[in-house]
């Protein structure tokens, strides 16, 4: 790079600096100015709505709230945490069950013939089976994060999305609600199978959305799918043998894209409706198989538009984005379960 | 009256303040590219371009609550950091980047894409500073002046952030690499025909389940 100044870098009347220039082209398509902004008409102050004297609907609006704070108290009171206090979990082995401290920065690592219970702060426990290893992150309130080394753990968490994660194998598996259990083995492979609400599988900024009733396996470059948990071995393998094509060079040399891919529409119905979405959202040109009918007639879309189908085969998000519309949309509604408060 | 273009923000934002047309117009014409490059750096393109709209719209409803009239731009800049996507969601930027990229063909789509995925993995203090320079064209001057930030702090995100960003791009003298093979041909064009495993691979990268 140029030291001397005036630099292009932070001068634009400056001598161009080819490095600069190409970086500006590529991104100043993206500026305001390229994409007809400043042509718009100038956005005007948002008012709001003209107040009306409605006193007898401002005493049922004031009442209303008071019980909204009063029912939200035990909630606040559980998602709040002090920072990077421990947290109390339960011990049991062969003949005793004792009470112990998991602090931040230290790791549990349980024999084969112990398993534990631990207190996530307020909101939530994990079960964790013989034989793992978890290591407690860190913990205040709204962020609560632990890493599974090895082994197993079931999760019940009531909290809003995001607060617990867990990191595994290079990712993160976010809570977004839900109930979940999760296994990895030191190799760093492992599973999630969702039984309640929504988790995110994170990894290189590359998300899955893992819905209730459907689990996904991982190594440490890849996860499958989201399949449901109660899928046919049909199924299992048809998928899993467009994942492998799609996921690793050495298999898929002199694969058939689409031959797979009608085979898996051929067993796939109106339960995988989320498999397939996800399958097409990450490798939209799958749209041009059989796999996009399938998909369709999954999420209950009449009739046919090509146009979409170009559109979505060449990545285009409004057309994805308009179909997951169609699903319910993630988290789940997690604060129904107001029983799990208690 | 001094054209309203030509005008110093204080006095723009007074005449906003009653409610003036013309002011509104040149502080957003003004600001747009603060405010762009600021959500630019945050969301995918057709969401800045939406989310500059609201921000502009909360910001103009606001005006009373701004007490230093000259620091419009780091108020604004401070409403825009803080809007949120509709709906909740945010999208990864890599799903939408080829979308609409005005006047681009496909090759300059997909090295857009990839600049754009290599920002999304920059700190956010260097991601905002380059996208206002290189994305919507400020000098280090107006940077400064827009944001509150001094010239120094700057010119030390630019040239900081370049470099990460040209690590994280691996650039040469010969610029960011081609396209492979399978992009050869515009979406538009495309045929809907066989898909290839070298194309699915290809789309596949750096792009979640979920749009």
């Amino acid at each position: 790079m140029k030291t001397n100044d005036p630099d292009y870098l932070w001068q634009p009347a400056a001598q161009p600096e080819p490095e600069v220039s190409a970086l500006e082209r590529q991104l100043s398509a993206f500026s305001a100015r390229a994409r007809g902004l400043d042509q718009r008409p100038t956005p005007q102050p948002r008012t709001r709505p003209a107040e009306r004297p409605r006193r007898r609907f401002a005493l049922w609006a004031l009442a209303a709230a008071a019980l909204a704070l009063l029912a939200s108290v035990p909630a606040l009171n559980r998602w709040s945490w002090p920072a990077q206090a421990a947290w109390p979990l339960q011990l049991t082995d062969a003949s005793h069950t004792h009470s112990l401290q998991l602090a931040p920065g230290q790791t549990l690592q349980l024999a084969a013939d112990e398993a534990a219970r631990i207190d996530v702060a307020r909101i939530g426990q994990i079960a964790l089976q013989p034989g793992s290893s978890l290591q407690l992150i860190e913990t205040a309130g709204g962020q609560h994060r632990v890493a599974l080394r090895s082994g197993r753990m079931q999760v019940r968490v009531w909290a809003p999305p995001g607060h617990f994660g867990v990191f595994a194998g290079g990712a993160l598996v976010l809570d977004l609600g839900c109930v979940f259990e999760l296994a990895i083995n030191t190799n760093g492979h492992g599973s999630l199978q969702v039984s309640s609400g929504w988790v995110m599988f994170e990894r290189a900024g590359r998300e899955t959305l893992v819905p209730e009733h459907h689990a996904i396996d991982f190594d440490r470059q890849q996860n499958s799918t989201p399949l449901r948990l109660d899928a046919g071995p049909p199924l299992a393998a048809a998928l899993a043998a467009l994942d492998r094509a799609l996921y690793s060079d050495a298999a898929a040399r002199g694969t058939d894209v689409q031959r797979l891919a009608a085979a898996l529409a051929a067993v796939t119905g109106e339960a995988d409706k989320h498999t397939l979405l996800s399958l097409l959202s990450r490798y939209p040109p799958l749209a041009k198989t059989a796999l996009y009918p399938q998909l369709a007639r999954a999420l209950g879309v009449a009739g046919t538009d090509a146009q979409h189908r170009i559109a979505w085969a060449a990545g285009d998000h409004a057309a994805i984005e308009a179909w997951w519309k169609r699903v319910p949309k993630p988290p789940k509604a997690w604060w129904r379960n107001w029983r799990d408060a208690f | 009256m001094k054209p309203a273009a030509e005008s110093a923000t204080a006095d723009l934002v007074g005449r906003a303040r009653v409610g003036e047309q013309a002011a509104f117009t040149a502080l957003y014409r003004r600001f747009l590219p603060l405010v762009h490059g600021l959500l630019l750096a945050r969301h995918p393109p057709p969401i800045a371009d939406e989310l500059s709209q609201d921000c502009f719209a909360t910001a103009f409803a606001q005006l009373q609550q701004l007490r230093d009239a000259e620091r419009f731009g780091p108020w604004i800049a401070r409403i825009a950091r803080h809007q949120r996507a509709r709906e909740h969601r945010t999208l990864p930027l890599e799903a939408v980047a080829e979308a609409r990229a005005h006047g681009a063909d496909h090759e300059q789509q997909h090295e857009a894409r990839s600049v754009l995925a290599a920002l999304q993995r920059l700190p956010m203090a260097y991601r905002e500073t380059l996208m206002l320079r290189l994305a919507e064209g400020l000098s280090e001057p107006e940077i400064a002046a827009h944001t509150g930030l001094s010239a120094d702090s700057v010119r030390v995100n630019l040239h900081r952030g370049m470099r990460k960003l040209r690590a994280l791009l691996a650039l040469t003298d010969d610029g960011p690499p081609a396209p492979t093979a399978a992009d050869d041909t515009a979406p538009s064009q495309r045929a809907l025909g066989a898909v290839t495993r070298e194309e699915v691979a290809h789309r596949e990268v750096a792009r979640g389940d979920r749009p």
